[in-house]
């Protein structure tokens, strides 16, 4: 049994070797990667306008009345409304807002609760091996094969509307990609000195499993989620535009876009403002899983991304 | 607002004073009286400018010297109109597929419109005009009517064809309708021939032979009925009761015939591409309409998104929107006076409403269900349905060829409608779920209203499924299933009498009655008004009834419908009626 693995993984107590100290200043220097930057900043103005989501108005008042034209067409863009009204007169900049909150909290959750589920899954089936292991990743393989649209709005049949039935739609669907994605690297640690010097210290396997291969899950996932948050978005919107996800009148970036689309040719900003607005969270979300990435050397080396 | 001249180098059917545009048309026929109701209706009759041309509804065409032809007014009736040009095909675009182009199975607008004025047209009788009751078609006149009522016998038209060449004889009668009625191809129009003798029996499977009907000869249809029924010569005017050929039938089965149907109409089917949602018609030369149609062909393109269907019109590569402008294109359509030539407003016998399912509390109680109709302020619905609904807070449409309605619309009156929440046992109000289908424009309408009921304390949630879902819903409740409280619905009637809407809606078990309502009298008075020929006195039996049915108030009565057609400028002589949709074998290009 050797002390320094191929794979350069760093061993307890070891001096850090010429390629370790290399990778402590490409570290350093990669700190704060542009995209990281870009996608931290863009996020801490979207949770802002989530929880700050009240200032902008409210979402629900109609105004039927003056907030359409007389021949009862959205307004434009004015003082008044920022952002101009949509079809029932609401002010399209509160609903922007709410919208945001909306996939927001979508976004975070979901993604929570997909990679925990997820990452239990992946850790039992590596770790356990057997029996466990082939029933869990048979069940993953079907999760994964499973035609995500369809298979939502099969569930959005069983539920009734709302927030929660969104979340759990995307729960059900996303939780496997993170499943396969730990166990791969529980497969690869599995075997390592650390694993076997607790079990060989008598450890019981929860223990192991828990305290000591749990925690190098972190890196991955970390780099993982917000592509999964940035998933996770735009799916809720796809939801909420197909109908099966969030119920009018709540604010949601996709039954905006789902409003807006009729109005295309006398109102496009009902379409625009939406859709940048999921553009500019998915890249956010995307910017930042890129900056992470670039700011871990180990994650380049065992990264799942084509590598 | 006078109409902007046509870009169309065709342009050389009529000298300029007299109007032959699309405006034209609603101005003279608005001029005329016949659609008066279209003032009321929304801006574009009351653009009129007097620019009437002599000559009431139904005069003769007259021909102008130096070859171009003067158009008095559009011109009713099925016979040929003069200073219509020959060639040409339209092109239609609807946003659903047709279910079925089987005229005794087809329902929705794709199919409505291909099954009555495509395929086929009409069948013993046919509605006359856009707003008159059935006249005689493949019948050689009106039946001859027995002194009891009960007996109608027919004479049918020598030398009308199927699409196959074979002349239409007396059988093809009784076998399209023993077709229709029996269990197995599940028509849901079956309800309209039950008056006929031994219908029920076919219906229920008891037997194959409808006994009520006879064919003494190939040319005299005899049908007996079980009581005298005026509904009945509508019946035999729409598509479920037009013959088919049997052999072609027979020789295609159900599914395929719903497909490539052989009929009698002015336009043979020659395609139907499922996957590339597209069906193709071709003229029929031996049309029972000598002369007639105009056009080479028709073609339809459906699964068009609404909003892309407006553009297309606008660019000029369709002719005509199926299901006309969408309620979210309307106002747009209506406030840019470019698109003012692309459109026509007509009268449509509709209704849009809540529908309450009446055999649950809170539902159950008349008060509460009063205090929904005054709680809604229809005026801000009209808002968003701008051209395409009118308030309206009554049963039965606003427009009917032949009722004036009597029962004074619910407005809006939130003050009264607490009052009676509290005289119900609900002070504060209560919870209940709004179902709605994701087709425009209920999602807008079910926004408004739960605003508005929350004034009142009701409290509203959203159930937004698919129309095909609420259908399932609806037709679940009869059963007992669906749970629904409230839905969003609207109904097209296809006869030009209140009768459509009691005998489908509001009488107890009827085939539409989803949601349990139930009234005894209103039962009584339904019977006896069928059997009353007598315009004023049947009138007096729906006013009545009208009453009834406004104070159960077993809907939220919103809307009444309108048309708002979507024409292209090229496309001359469109005619529409809401029962039956445009005259297809009149229009030229």
């Amino acid at each position: 049994m050797t002390t320094t693995t191929a794979s350069g993984v760093p061993v307890p107590g070891q001096p850090a070797t010429g390629r370790a100290k290399a990778r402590d200043q490409s570290l350093r220097k990669a700190r704060w990667p542009p995209a990281l930057i870009a996608g931290t900043g863009l996020l801490v103005v979207f949770t802002a306008i989530a929880i700050a989501a009240p200032v902008f108005g409210n979402p629900l008042h109609q105004n039927l009345l003056s907030g359409l034209t007389p021949s009862g067409l959205p307004l434009g863009l004015s003082w008044a409304h920022p952002l101009g009204t949509d079809a029932l007169g609401r002010s399209e900049l509160a609903r922007l807002a709410y919208g945001i909150r909306t996939s927001m909290i979508v976004a975070v959750v979901s993604n929570v609760t997909s990679i925990a589920v997820g990452a239990a899954v992946g850790l039992a089936a590596g770790f356990f091996r057997g029996p466990v292991e082939a029933v869990l990743m048979r069940i993953t393989d079907v999760g994964l094969a499973l035609p995500y649209t369809l298979a939502a709005l099969v569930i959005a049949g069983l539920m009734t509307a709302g927030l929660t039935r969104v979340i759990v739609i995307i729960t059900a669907l996303f939780w496997a990609y993170p499943a396969r994605l730990v166990y791969g690297e529980v497969l690869r640690l599995r075997h390592r000195g650390f694993v076997e010097s607790a079990e060989a210290m008598g450890a019981s396997g929860t223990s192991i499993a828990t305290r000591h291969l749990a925690p190098h899950m972190f890196p991955l996932l970390v780099t993982y989620s917000p592509l999964n948050a940035a998933s996770a978005v735009v799916f809720e919107a796809t939801l909420s535009y197909l109908g099966a996800g969030i119920n009018p009148p709540t604010a949601s970036l996709g039954n905006m876009i789902s409003d807006g689309q009729s109005a295309l040719s006398y109102a496009p900003h009902l379409l625009l403002v939406p859709a940048v607005a999921i553009l500019l969270i998915t890249m956010s979300f995307l910017l930042l899983g890129e900056g992470l990435k670039a700011r871990n050397p180990d994650l380049k080396r065992v990264s799942w991304l084509g590598r | 607002m006078s109409p902007s001249p046509r870009a169309d180098p065709r342009r050389w059917i009529v000298p300029a004073p007299l109007p032959t545009d699309r405006r034209g048309f609603l101005r003279l026929t608005g001029a005329a009286g016949l659609l008066g109701v279209v003032g009321t209706a929304g801006g574009l009759a009351g653009c009129s400018t007097g620019n009437a041309a002599a000559g009431g509804t139904g005069s003769p065409s007259a021909t102008a010297p130096g070859g171009g032809v003067h158009i008095h007014e559009y011109v009713p009736g099925p016979q040929p109109v003069s200073g219509g040009r020959y060639g040409g095909t339209v092109n239609v675009v609807w946003s659903d597929p047709p279910n079925s182009f089987d005229p005794a199975v087809g329902y929705n607008l794709t199919a409505w419109d291909a099954i009555t004025e495509v395929v086929f047209f009409g069948s013993l009788m046919a509605y006359d005009k856009q707003l008159g009751g059935p006249v005689a078609n493949i019948a050689a006149s009106p039946p001859a009517i027995s002194a009891d009522s009960k007996t109608l016998t027919f004479t049918i038209r020598k030398g009308v064809k199927f699409h196959n060449g074979r002349e239409i004889v007396a059988g093809d009668f009784i076998y399209s309708w023993e077709r229709m009625l029996a269990p197995a191809l599940a028509s849901w129009a079956t309800s309209y021939l039950t008056s006929i003798e031994g219908a029920n029996a076919v219906i229920n499977g008891k037997t194959k032979t409808l006994d009520g009907v006879e064919a003494p000869d190939d040319y005299t249809l005899v049908v007996h009925l079980t009581a005298p029924d005026f509904t009945i010569l509508n019946a035999f005017a729409l598509p479920f009761t037009a013959p088919v050929p049997k052999e072609e039938v027979e020789r295609l089965g159900d599914t395929a015939f719903g497909e490539r149907p052989v009929g009698f109409g002015p336009f043979r089917i020659t395609g139907y591409d499922s996957a590339g949602q597209t069906a193709s018609f071709e003229r029929f030369d031996d049309y029972m309409y000598p002369g007639l149609p105009y056009l080479d062909g028709v073609s339809y393109r459906w699964g068009v998104d609404p909003s892309v269907q407006l553009l297309q019109l606008q660019s000029g590569a369709v002719d005509l929107i199926g299901s006309g402008i969408p309620s979210s294109q309307a106002a747009h359509v209506l406030a840019t006076p470019s698109l003012h030539a692309l459109t026509q407003q007509r009268p449509s016998p509709g209704n849009l409403w809540l529908t309450i399912y009446t055999d649950h509390p809170p539902f159950n109680n008349q008060k509460v269900r009063q205090a929904l109709n005054w709680a809604v302020d229809r005026a801000e619905i009209g808002r968003v349905t701008y051209g395409t609904y009118a308030p309206w807070g009554a049963p039965f449409p606003e427009q009917i060829a032949d009722f004036t309605p009597t029962f004074k619309p619910y407005g809006y009156d939130p003050a009264k409608a607490k009052q009676l929440l509290a005289e119900a046992g609900y002070p504060h109000g209560f919870s209940a779920t709004l179902t709605i289908s994701s087709d425009d424009p209920f999602p807008a309408i079910a926004q408004i209203v739960q605003a508005q009921l929350a004034g009142v304390g009701v409290r509203l949630s959203l159930n937004q499924v698919s129309s095909n879902a609420l259908d399932s819903l609806e037709e679940a409740s009869v059963k007992g299933g669906g749970h629904l409280q409230l839905d969003a619905d609207n109904w097209y009637e296809v006869q030009p009498t209140p009768a459509d809407e009691v005998d489908a809606l509001y009488t107890t078990g009827a085939s539409s009655n989803y949601n349990a309502y139930s009234n005894s009298d209103v039962d009584r008075l339904a019977a006896q008004a069928r059997e009353t020929f007598d315009q004023t006195a049947r009138n007096k039996l729906y006013a009545q009834i009208q009453q009834l049915i406004g104070e159960d108030a077993p809907f939220v009565f919103l809307e009444s419908a309108l048309w708002l057609a979507g024409v292209s400028t090229r496309l001359h002589n469109y005619q529409y009626r809401g029962e039956t949709y445009t005259y297809y074998d009149r229009l030229w290009v």
